[in-house]
């Protein structure tokens, strides 16, 4: 799959609260959101402040209390919570790569297998891509090392490979640099942006770092009192 | 603050506050499932051992019913009246009713007709257990009898009746005196143990008895002294008496039964100890994998607890003070639990097992006794990891897990001691654990095995496998992937599976094999004392009447006196087994043709050639150590005759066709007394037919063995059930185990499907791929059930229930179907929650 066309998200008056025992906790409301095609956008907030739900939201995979999430896609516009979670399910296949703060690989497969799953699953399977991919951020020599056998920089190139691999028209990255020491981290932001630049991908990233955020096109900002 | 302060014990008191506190969190699902293990096992110990030890009882009690007591002694002789004192008075001692009768054989005379009769005669006290039933004339229902016949009556059978021509109210003669025939037997206990020779029933007095003048010296009767009290009591007063007993007196408890029951009992319950054994084997593998999940879940409290101080004897007594208290719990729920289940089973079968079986303790003991064995098996290795779990888990993750490891090395030595428990017979135990031990290891290795080819497989097909069904390809990787899980859970799976083959397998042999074994038109009845001069007339009476012997059989008793010279007593002396069979005359035969369903396993069949040749059959041949060319003196009415053993013969003995375990070559009998015997096929619509031959062949002994097959089906039937219930037990252990090592997975499943799932992996896909995976699971355990059932059948079927047994291919695909449909089913049951939460639920809580 290639990325021809370009991919923006909207979302309109979304508002999501957290049922805990009696007590509803709402998370935000009426947050209206945007990042245009092939753009980069980070969505800045402190601890608890709804970043990671936000996300989620945006992603399809949290249905939001009230409001709307739009893909524009070419020409066309969809409201994704139209559809049901196997469509959304989809969507995050064929259009969205993800990157999380604890890398999320799966322990027992090795890199390779790592990064080829999601596009097994999506009945492509092309192990040279994968490799490809796996070269490309700087493991070429890793494919067959599990997880535990790798340093949390080399797994999150992994997981960077694994987003990538598809060639996802959007980016989604939740503090992506959360789990690392501070120069590991530098050399993974570089190549975030050198692979969201190279792809031409829209790219939504989840950050508590000021300094991080700034090197995005837009940033969003949410707080508690929102 | 002294130094000392910082390493002394906790107090009671705070271990209790810490027990109390960690007795009160939330149960995580972990905890349930360790716990609902633990229930279980201890439910099956008590459940199992209640239901079959019920069923056992009354199995027992049918036999004793069949044999008028739960214990008897028969002598040839009359029983000396010294002994008989000392033993009434030991008797008396354990709080034993006794009771006694004398069997012979005599002519009844009426109105100048005479028929031979079978008598017994009774005190008021007989029978000890089952009863007699009687009716006031030849037509009337019968009813239970609540007293023996009065002195001066006797109750007559309807053919002797019959063959007498007498009606109730009629004198009848025996011997010297005259006794009023008042009522007619129907039916009576001890029939299960036939005496050969007689025909005709009679039932009197034992006080009428010296006055008829009978019992005179050398006069053949049976004198039976006949006890009946508590189980255990039975068992003592039969080890105190059997070394007591002379050569010419026999001692039957109703838990021998008759040889064939014996057997199928003996087969059962040695499939109920390794059923039973494997059911609690798999419970306890469940309760150790639901242990090692817990102790991994508990690990981060446990350093939380440490960095705030807690030290690490107060944690490993507050533990230990939880487990306690579940051990009491599980103790309680799973002994309530079994009771409540065996009791709705027998309640179930109340009509058909037809007796109120009591309770013993020793279920309930043995019971809470499992439940400490889990705890010193499974909790005390979990709080020994515990307390070793370092506060620097919270600094840094994946900290290994210490002592676990060691419970796998506990858990065999303390289930062993615990089956031996259960069997107090090390022998038994042994057998048990080793045969399961072999089991666990084949199953392990092929399982192993599979996996290793399957992941080869993969590796060299993946492309094309890939592009033509993902979905396999994914389903199949993720089994040789997780490939411990997918070992133990196919494992323990396939062990299931093989004892389900096994519980199939021996369903139909070892309960109904024997009866299947009997065709159709078998005889039901024997007919002995048919004489030369009859002879004739007999195969014309039957040919008139439609009923057609299966040959007759010359027969004549003897006893076998020595072996090459020595005499038997000698021989016998070590063997209790061969002291049984000598203890007894032996009914011989002669044949030139092999008879039907006989066959010659060693040596040659004599036919018509040689001379002074006998045939044994080979498991007396085994008991008595007899071997071809052996030289066998047998005495005929104290005639001595020596034969050399020219073959020995296996014989099918569920022929229904007169069995002989000695057939001399001919004309080596007929030299002596001898009469005929044969079997033949009645209908209930022959029973006129019947009632005339009795009055044709009067001296003519018929035996319905109709009846005794019945009884013993009866008896199987409930052995049936035990088998039965056994195999559902064991099906919900497995099961156990499956949903354990299932939900142990289940964390690692819901990160990783919610990984995928963020990634763009569909519910739908996802699911299909797990049943692909779960499939092939089942597939692998069916297939290897199948194969270690196939092995283990064949070889209990030789070595253990001396059946020819082997696995049906109908059975064998039977089972890989459930295995597969059960393991998807239970699987997606459990894994549903993986793809109903929503990934970002898992994902925050990554």
């Amino acid at each position: 799959m290639t990325t021809a066309k370009t991919l923006a998200l909207s979302a309109h008056n979304l508002t999501r609260a957290l049922q805990l025992g009696e007590q509803q906790i709402e998370i935000f409301s009426a947050i209206d959101f945007a990042v245009a095609a092939g753009q980069s956008c980070a969505i800045l907030g402190a601890s608890g402040s709804g970043k990671t739900t936000l996300l989620g939201v945006l992603a399809g995979m949290d249905p939001p209390d009230t409001g709307v999430v739009d893909v524009k896609w070419g020409d066309q516009t969809f409201n994704i919570y139209e559809h049901d979670e196997d469509w959304r399910a989809a969507l995050r296949g064929k259009m969205m790569g993800f990157v999380f703060q604890n890398f999320q690989l799966i322990p027992d497969m090795t890199a390779l297998d790592n990064v080829l799953l999601p596009l097994q699953l999506l009945n492509n399977g092309d192990e040279a891509v994968a490799k490809q991919w796996l070269h490309k951020v700087g493991l070429g020599e890793r494919l067959n090392h599990y997880p535990r056998q790798l340093s949390g920089g080399e797994q999150q190139r992994v997981a960077l490979a694994r987003a990538f691999a598809h060639e996802p028209a959007l980016l989604l990255a939740d503090e992506p640099t959360g789990s690392l020491d501070a120069k590991t981290a530098s050399m993974i932001m570089d190549l975030l942006f050198d692979l969201h630049r190279s792809t031409h991908s829209t790219m939504v990233l989840v950050t508590h770092d000021r300094q991080l955020a700034a090197r995005c096109d837009t940033i969003f900002e949410l707080d508690t009192n929102e | 603050m002294s130094v000392t302060t910082f390493s002394q014990a906790p107090s009671m008191a705070a271990v209790a506050r810490f027990g109390w506190r960690l007795l009160r969190r939330k149960p995580s699902a972990e905890l349930w499932l360790f716990l609902s293990c633990q229930i279980f096992a201890v439910t099956i110990v008590c459940g199992i051992l209640l239901f079959t030890q019920r069923i056992e009882w009354a199995i027992y009690s049918e036999n004793a019913k069949l044999m008028a007591a739960d214990l008897l002694v028969e002598s040839s002789r009359a029983i000396d009246q010294k002994p008989l004192a000392q033993w009434q008075q030991y008797a008396s001692e354990q709080e034993l009713q006794t009771a006694s009768s004398i069997r012979l054989s005599s002519m009844l005379y009426f109105e100048g007709a005479l028929q031979l009769t079978e008598v017994r005669a009774v005190g008021q006290a007989y029978p000890l257990r089952g009863q007699l039933t009687i009716a006031p004339d030849l037509s009337a229902q019968p009813s239970v009898a609540t007293v023996m016949p009065s002195q001066g009556e006797v109750w007559l059978d309807a053919r002797t009746a019959r063959g007498l021509a007498a009606m109730p109210g009629d004198f009848v003669e025996l011997g010297s005196v005259r006794l009023k025939f008042v009522q007619v037997l129907h039916d009576e206990p001890g029939l299960v143990l036939p005496s050969l020779g007689l025909s005709g029933r009679a039932l009197m007095n034992e006080n009428d008895l010296s006055e008829t003048g009978l019992l005179s010296a050398g006069s053949r009767a049976t004198y039976t002294w006949l006890l009946a009290g508590e189980h255990a009591r039975i068992e003592h007063m039969m080890q105190w008496l059997t070394p007591q007993l002379g050569p010419h007196q026999r001692v039957f408890s109703s838990q021998q039964g008759s040889q064939r029951t014996t057997r199928t009992i003996e087969r059962a319950k040695s499939f109920l100890n390794l059923g039973g054994a494997t059911a609690l084997l798999l419970a306890l593998v469940a309760t150790l994998v639901t242990a090692y999940k817990y102790l991994e879940r508990e690990q981060h409290s446990v350093a939380v607890w440490k960095a705030a101080g807690f030290s690490s004897s107060l944690l490993s007594r507050g533990y230990l003070l939880q487990f306690a208290a579940w051990w009491l719990g599980a103790s309680v729920l799973g002994c309530a639990a079994g009771f409540t289940l065996q009791a709705a089973g027998f309640y179930a079968i109340r009509d058909w097992v037809g007796v109120s079986a009591g309770y013993s303790w020793q279920p309930f003991i043995l019971a809470v006794l499992t439940a400490l064995f889990c705890l010193v098996c499974f909790a005390l290795p979990v709080v020994q990891g515990l307390s070793k779990v370092s506060p620097m888990r919270l600094l840094r993750s994946g900290t290994g897990l210490k002592g676990a490891t060691y419970t796998l090395l506990w858990l065999l030595p303390a289930f062993t001691l615990l089956l031996h428990t259960f069997s107090e017979n090390w022998q038994a135990t042994l057998a048990v654990v080793g045969s399961l031990l072999l089991l666990v290891i084949f199953c392990w290795l092929l399982v192993a095995l599979l996996v290793m080819g399957l992941q080869r497989f993969l590796a060299l097909t993946q492309t094309k496998i890939m592009a033509l069904m993902p979905v396999v390809y994914l389903g199949l990787r993720a089994f040789s992937r997780q490939r411990r899980p997918s070992q133990i859970r196919t494992t323990a799976l396939a062990m299931t599976l093989s004892l389900l083959v096994v519980v199939v397998s021996l369903r139909s042999e070892l309960l109904t094999g024997w009866q299947t074994q009997i065709p159709d038109a078998a005889p039901n009845y024997f007919a002995l004392n048919i004489t030369e001069s009859e002879r004739d007339r007999w195969h014309e009476y039957g040919d008139e009447a439609g009923i057609s012997s299966q040959g007759l059989f010359p027969v004549a008793r003897a006893r076998l006196v020595a072996i090459n010279g020595q005499p038997t007593a000698e021989r016998a002396a070590n063997n209790p087994d061969a002291q049984r069979a000598l203890s007894r005359e032996m009914v011989m035969t002669e044949a030139a043709t092999l008879p039907l369903g006989n066959k010659v396993v060693l040596g040659q069949w004599h036919g018509n050639h040689q001379q002074a040749s006998v045939s044994v059959e080979q498991s007396i041949a085994q008991q008595l150590d007899i071997e071809l060319g052996d030289k066998l003196q047998f005495s005929f009415a104290n005639q001595a005759v020596e034969v050399e053993v020219g073959s020995i013969r296996s014989l099918n003995w569920n022929s229904m066709q007169p069995n002989f375990y000695f057939i001399l070559s001919p004309p080596l009998l007929k030299a002596y007394p001898y009469t005929y015997m044969t079997s033949f096929l009645a209908v209930p619509q022959q029973a006129d037919a019947l009632y005339e031959l009795g009055s044709q062949f009067p001296a003519v002994a018929l035996i319905d063995v109709g009846d005794l097959m019945a009884q013993v089906k009866s008896v199987l039937d409930r052995v049936g059930l035990a088998v039965q219930a056994l195999a559902v037990v064991t099906v919900f252990a497995a099961l156990l185990v499956l949903v354990a090592s299932l939900r142990a997975s289940l964390d690692d499943r819901l990160h990783e499907q919610s990984i995928l799932r963020a990634l763009g992996g569909q519910a739908a896909t996802l699911k299909r791929i797990a049943m692909v995976e779960l499939g092939f699971s089942g597939l692998v355990a069916g297939l290897v059930g199948c194969g270690s059932g196939a092995l283990f059948v064949f070889l209990l079927g030789r070595q253990v229930f001396e059946l020819p047994m082997a696995l049906g291919l109908g059975t064998a695909v039977w089972v890989l179907v459930i295995s597969v449909a059960a393991v998807i089913a239970v699987g997606l049951a459990i894994l549903n929650r993986v793809y109903a939460v929503s990934p970002l639920v898992i994902w925050r809580k990554s």
